[in-house]
This record gives C-alpha cells, sequence and structure tokens, in this order.
C-alpha cells in the first residue's frame, strides 16, 4: 500500500516537474541567449577597439586571472585590457568568432561561460594569437555581467 | 396527417414508451424470464458486480506498478546525472586550477600589446605553486569517479576514457610541479586532458539528462493514458453495474408491483382478473399462485353468496310458514283465556298463560329471524319517506313506558329543537328505537332511568338511548351486534334472543347510518345511532 502509495506520488511529482519544466526551458533558453551575448560583444569590443563596450561587460567587483596574476576590480581590469594587444592602434585584429569556440551553462542567476578568441591580423590574414578562457557570469539587475575570468588554453576545435 | 400516417407514428411512440418503461422494458422482461432462481440471478449479479471492482483494482495495481517502474528508474537517472555533474564539476575546476597558470606564448603576446616576448611562455614559478589545489582537486576527481552505480554499456568507454584521462593528469602533476620553463608543454597537455576529462563528463551529464527528460515525458504520457484507461474502464465499471442493478432490481419489483395491486384488488372483492407475472423464477410461481389463489376464492366466494342467499330464503320462508300455525297457537290460546267457551280451572289457565307467552317470545324470535333473513337476502326495501324524529321517539317511548313504571326505571326523552323531519323509512327506525329501549328498560334495575336524546350532529340525526343498567365489558362492544350473541347478564336474565342488535345494526346501516355503544360496566351503557339526514 505504502509502495503503491508513493508511485502515485512520484508520478504526480513527475507530471508537476514536467509540467513546470517546459517554462523553466523557455526562460533557460533566454538566459544561455543572454550570456552567449557577453561572447558576441566582447569581440566586437575587441575589434572595435571600444575600451568602454569592453567593460559594459563586467561586473563592479570582478576578477580577472591572467599568466598567474589576479586583477580586482573595473579599474585594475581597464588597464590590462589597455595594455592588451586587441586594444593597441597599430595592431589591425579582428576576432574570429565562430559558434563551436563557445560553450554556456546556467543555473538559476549563475552561469558559466568558456570562449576563445582567434585574432586574425588583417594586414596578414594570419592567426596572431588564440587565447581563451572560463568565466563566471551572474544576472545582476537584469544583465547578465561577467564576476570572474580565469584564462584557459584553447581547446576547442572546429 | 393521414390516419395511416399517424398510426405508425404512435406505434414507434409506444415502442419508445416501452423500452424506457421498467417493467416493460424488454431487457428487463428477458431477465425475468431467465430460467434460473431468483437467488441465483442475485448471486450472478452480485458476482460480476465484484468482477468489475477486481478489474478495476487490478487495472490500477498495473498502472501503479507500472508508475513505480519508471519511479526507479528516473530515481537512478538522477543519480547518475548527479554523479556524472559532480564528476563534470570536479573535471572544471581542475581545469580552472591549471589554466590559472596558464601561459603559452600566445597569451604572452596577448598581454604584451601583441608583441612577441621574448620570454616566451609564462608563468614557470606560477607552475610550481599550483600542485597543491591541483592535487586536492584530483582527489576530488578521484572521489567523483567512485561513481556509486555502474554505468551502461553507453557509458562504460566514455567512463574509462574519464578514468584514463584523470590516471595520466596524475602522473603529470608532479612532474609540473617540477618544471622549469620547458614543462609548459606538460601544462598544456595536462590541461587539454582535463578539458578532454570536462567534455566526457559533461556529454554522459548531459547524454543522462536527455534521458531522464525524455523519462519524464514518458511518464506524463503513460500516466495521461493510464488515467484515461483507469477512468474509463472505471466509468464503464460503474455504469455496467449500474445496468446490471436497475435491470436485476426493475425485474423484481416490477412483478412484486403488479402482485401487491393485485392482492390489494382481491383483498377488496375483486377476482375478476389475473396478474401478468412473465418471470420463470420464483416470482413467477408466486404470480400463478395468487392467479390460482384468486380463482379458488372467486369460487368460494360465488358458493358463499350462494349459500348463504339460499339461508336467508329458507329461514324467510320458513319463519313465514311457522308465523301461520303460530298465529292460530295464539289466537285460539288467547280464545280459550277469554273464556269464551266456558270456564277454566286454576291449572288450565296457568297453563294457557303459559302458552301465550312462549308463542309471543317464538313469534317475536320469528319475526326478527324473519327481518334479518329478508335484510340478508337483499329482499327489504326501505319506504323512504319524510316524518318527524320527535314524533317517532315519542311513540318509542310510549310503547316501553308501562314496563318501565313496572320497574321502576325513570324513563326520559331529550330532543334537540335542531332535529326536525327527516328522510327514512320511519316502521324501521321506530323498530330500532324500540329494540334499544326496551333493552334499556330491560336491563336496568329499579331506581336506574333510561333516557333518549336526538341532536343533529355534522349533517347527521344523532340518537342515543343511555341507560344506567350493568354496562358492557369492553370486550363485547363489537360482539353484541352479531346475531345470537348476548352479554352475560343478557344471557343470565334468559331475555331476549340476541338478534336484536344485529338487526337494528343492519337497519341503520341500510340507511347509511352508523351504530355503536359507550359503556362502563357497573355505570352504564349508552347505545347511539346515526342517520343521514336524507337517508337512502
Amino acid at each position: 500500500m505504502a509502495a503503491t502509495l508513493v508511485g502515485l506520488g512520484v508520478l504526480i511529482a513527475g507530471y508537476s516537474a514536467w509540467g513546470k519544466d517546459s517554462n523553466t526551458s523557455d526562460q533557460k533558453l533566454a538566459n544561455l541567449y543572454k550570456i552567449d551575448q557577453i561572447e558576441k560583444t566582447w569581440h566586437k569590443a575587441a575589434s572595435r577597439k571600444n575600451l568602454n563596450l569592453m567593460m559594459s561587460l563586467w561586473a563592479p567587483k570582478a576578477t580577472a586571472t591572467i599568466g598567474g596574476k589576479t586583477y580586482t576590480g573595473k579599474t585594475a581590469i581597464r588597464g590590462l585590457f589597455a595594455k592588451s594587444g586587441p586594444f593597441q592602434p597599430q595592431n589591425h585584429w579582428e576576432s574570429d568568432t565562430p559558434a563551436y569556440k563557445i560553450r554556456a551553462t546556467v543555473n538559476g542567476s549563475k552561469g558559466t561561460l568558456y570562449f576563445e578568441c582567434h585574432y586574425v591580423d588583417v594586414d596578414t590574414g594570419k592567426v596572431v594569437t588564440a587565447v581563451g578562457a572560463d568565466q563566471e557570469v551572474r544576472k545582476i539587475n537584469g544583465r547578465w555581467l561577467i564576476t570572474n575570468l580565469t584564462a584557459a588554453t584553447v581547446t576547442l576545435k572546429p | 396527417m393521414t390516419e395511416s400516417a399517424v398510426a405508425p407514428r404512435q406505434a414507434a411512440d409506444a415502442d419508445k414508451r416501452r423500452l424506457l418503461s421498467r417493467a416493460d422494458n424488454p431487457l428487463v422482461r428477458a431477465v425475468g424470464r431467465l430460467p434460473v432462481k431468483v437467488r441465483t440471478k442475485l448471486l450472478v449479479g452480485f458476482l460480476s458486480i465484484a468482477a468489475l471492482l477486481v478489474l478495476v483494482a487490478l487495472l490500477g495495481l498495473r498502472v501503479l506498478g507500472q508508475s513505480n517502474l519508471r519511479a526507479e528508474h528516473l530515481g537512478a537517472l538522477q543519480v547518475r546525472v548527479a554523479g556524472y555533474q559532480q564528476l563534470e564539476a570536479d573535471a572544471a575546476a581542475l581545469r580552472q586550477e591549471l589554466a590559472i597558470c596558464a601561459g603559452n606564448a600566445d597569451y604572452a603576446t596577448w598581454l604584451n600589446g601583441g608583441r612577441r616576448s621574448a620570454a616566451g611562455a609564462l608563468g614557470p614559478a606560477c607552475l610550481r605553486k599550483i600542485q597543491q589545489p591541483v592535487e586536492s582537486v584530483l582527489a576530488l576527481l578521484g572521489t567523483a569517479t567512485q561513481l556509486g552505480f555502474k554505468p551502461t554499456a553507453s557509458e562504460s568507454g566514455q567512463v574509462r576514457q574519464i578514468k584514463s584521462d584523470y590516471g595520466r593528469i596524475k602522473v603529470l602533476v608532479p612532474r609540473i610541479a617540477r618544471s622549469s620553463r620547458a614543462s609548459s608543454a606538460l601544462h598544456a597537455r595536462a590541461e587539454q586532458l582535463s578539458v578532454d576529462l570536462e567534455v566526457a563528463a559533461r556529454g554522459l551529464a548531459e547524454t543522462t539528462t536527455a534521458k531522464t527528460k525524455a523519462l519524464i515525458a514518458e511518464n506524463q504520457h503513460s500516466y495521461s493514458s493510464s488515467r484515461n484507461l483507469f477512468v474509463a474502464v472505471a466509468a464503464g465499471a460503474v455504469a455496467l453495474a449500474l445496468a446490471l442493478g436497475l435491470l436485476l432490481s426493475w425485474s423484481l419489483i416490477g412483478p412484486l408491483q403488479r402482485i401487491g395491486r393485485r392482492l390489494a384488488a382481491i383483498a377488496s372483492g375483486d377476482f375478476t382478473r389475473h396478474v401478468e407475472v412473465a418471470n420463470r423464477d420464483e416470482l413467477g410461481a408466486l404470480g400463478a399462485n395468487v392467479n390460482r389463489m384468486n380463482d379458488e376464492l372467486d369460487r368460494l366466494y360465488r358458493e358463499l353468496e350462494t349459500a348463504s342467499r339460499h339461508k336467508s330464503e329458507f329461514l324467510a320462508n320458513m319463519s313465514h310458514e311457522l308465523r301461520t300455525p303460530l298465529n292460530a297457537i295464539m289466537g285460539f290460546s288467547q280464545v280459550l283465556r277469554e273464556k269464551l267457551f266456558g270456564d277454566l280451572n286454576e291449572k288450565q289457565e296457568e297453563y294457557i298463560g303459559d302458552i301465550l307467552s312462549s308463542s309471543d317470545h317464538l313469534l317475536a324470535l320469528i319475526n326478527d329471524i324473519l327481518d334479518l333473513s329478508k335484510v340478508e337476502a337483499g329482499q327489504v326495501e326501505l319506504e323512504i319517506a319524510p316524518f318527524s324524529v320527535r314524533e317517532a321517539l315519542e311513540r318509542g317511548t310510549v310503547m316501553v313506558k308501562e314496563r318501565a313504571l313496572r320497574n321502576g326505571v325513570a324513563l326520559g326523552l331529550m330532543i334537540d329543537p335542531s332535529v326536525g323531519i327527516v328522510a327514512a323509512d320511519e316502521r324501521r327506525v321506530r323498530q330500532v328505537v324500540f329494540n334499544l329501549l326496551s333493552n334499556a328498560v330491560k336491563f336496568t334495575p329499579a331506581g336506574g332511568s333510561v333516557e333518549v336524546r336526538s341532536a343533529q350532529v355534522n349533517g347527521e340525526i344523532q340518537v342515543s338511548v343511555a341507560d344506567t343498567g350493568p354496562g358492557i365489558a369492553p370486550e363485547d362492544h363489537e360482539r353484541i351486534f352479531e346475531e345470537f350473541q348476548q352479554t352475560q347478564v343478557g344471557v343470565e336474565q334468559r331475555e331476549g334472543t340476541g338478534l336484536g342488535l344485529a338487526l337494528s345494526k343492519r337497519l341503520v346501516e341500510l340507511h347509511g347510518g352508523r351504530i355503536w355503544v359507550e359503556s362502563t360496566p357497573g355505570v352504564g351503557s349508552t347505545f347511539t345511532f346515526t342517520l343521514p339526514v336524507e337517508a337512502g
């Protein structure tokens, strides 16, 4: 009898979960789309050397760890990018952003994002550098922002 | 509409009504005609309903069993999903730890404003620092690989790959810790392995999650199907049980109602029809027996009627024949007592007196029998005519006045002014009044009283004769109105024939009235009869 009741309970719970799942699935897809937009904005900012646009992706107290060094806060991170290759006026780098270079997850108002930057020198037509990064993102005031970035080896293959 | 068109329509309506009528429903009749006992029919009906209930219960158990199996499967899948997600999380943590010191030439170029660094790769010192955190993550990864469940055949290959990558990373980490600038390649390899590990774990987690979702979807679909099937079967079972119950009950109640109506008709003296019960069970037998009883009662009733009529005719004839010689006896006895043919000695006078007294008694008896027989034979026809109740009652009291005086009984008459003329047979009414008065005077002891009252009550003339006699026991109140029945006092006094009250009752009822007695033993009695103002 108890097993029967438990079975019935699980069945009802499964039904309820399935009913809710369709709603949460839509929300999750919407959030994933917005997280995906971070990568798009990133490369747009890098290709156009738009530092403000790049910094619009970061949370106020974000951290970035690259090459064993951690940069904390938007000012430090802005300094990091100001010195980086893509933002130098003499470099004509465009970032190749195909879909295979990105991987994102979402869990409520938190998520993870990994993507790679394959910079092509438009003058020579060659890949100058390829870097990747693991990021933690969070929905703050309705916007998805990077809260933590850790540089990673480029791994994704076309 | 022509008559030819109306007739088929009426026939169709009649058929429809017959189908909807409980007792005339062909199905009900068919059940009734089944040649088995009612007990068997009820047993089959109950067993069928029980079988339906068992069927519904079995179906429910089957549905719940399947649901339980799916729930167990779902639980196992969720355990696997959790295991693989943990594996993925650990691999991601490992990759992050390794990435902290990611310092290949590309990063150096990126950080250095796009210029190739002469130092080449970054962070050999960093690489030496990461051994501790990487080993702690590897320890977690090692825990996560103790999955606690057996991977499926399709997952086994990936799980083996994860274990292999895990082992290789474990070998590489100490080498990286001891690294110099030349070990950047080892670091990159370890990082690549950690990515492979993460990808493989994610693949497993996603595949298992997809299976979980598919199972939940299947559960939902299966639940809907099972629910619909269960509801349909349950509804069908209830409908069938109801139909079966109604069919059985109608096949029993219909015949019982018909038999009940027929018995009521028989009780009211109608033997003209038979009850129609098509059942071939106990009710059919009951119906047949009721019909037999009806026929037998009809036969007996007719015989009784004939016998009663013959008896009354006989008594009427005999009474008439007896009165003729009695008149001669009484006449000649009176002549002798009057000494028209010479003197009589003392003894002869005494005997003549006895003859006359006995003749009077015999004549009264014969007259009463004659009247009663005529009433029973239906030979009495009332001669309805208007007359004064007051006068009739006064004459009645006059007739018993002498005997009342002789017995020392006071006689009173009280007539309400509302009592006037009534249409009835005056002679028969006076006969009733005389019977009641003579009984009252006869049984009231000296010093007592007899009072006649009359009033109009509820449209009827009510006449009552009250005495202060010995009274009548309650158990005799009905019996004294039957032929030859007397009270104990009457029997002891050896007066009367026991026919007077019976005759009075018949005569009153012939007028459409009623007669009854109210009495308290030792106090007295009051006999009352009513007459409709318009009798007959």
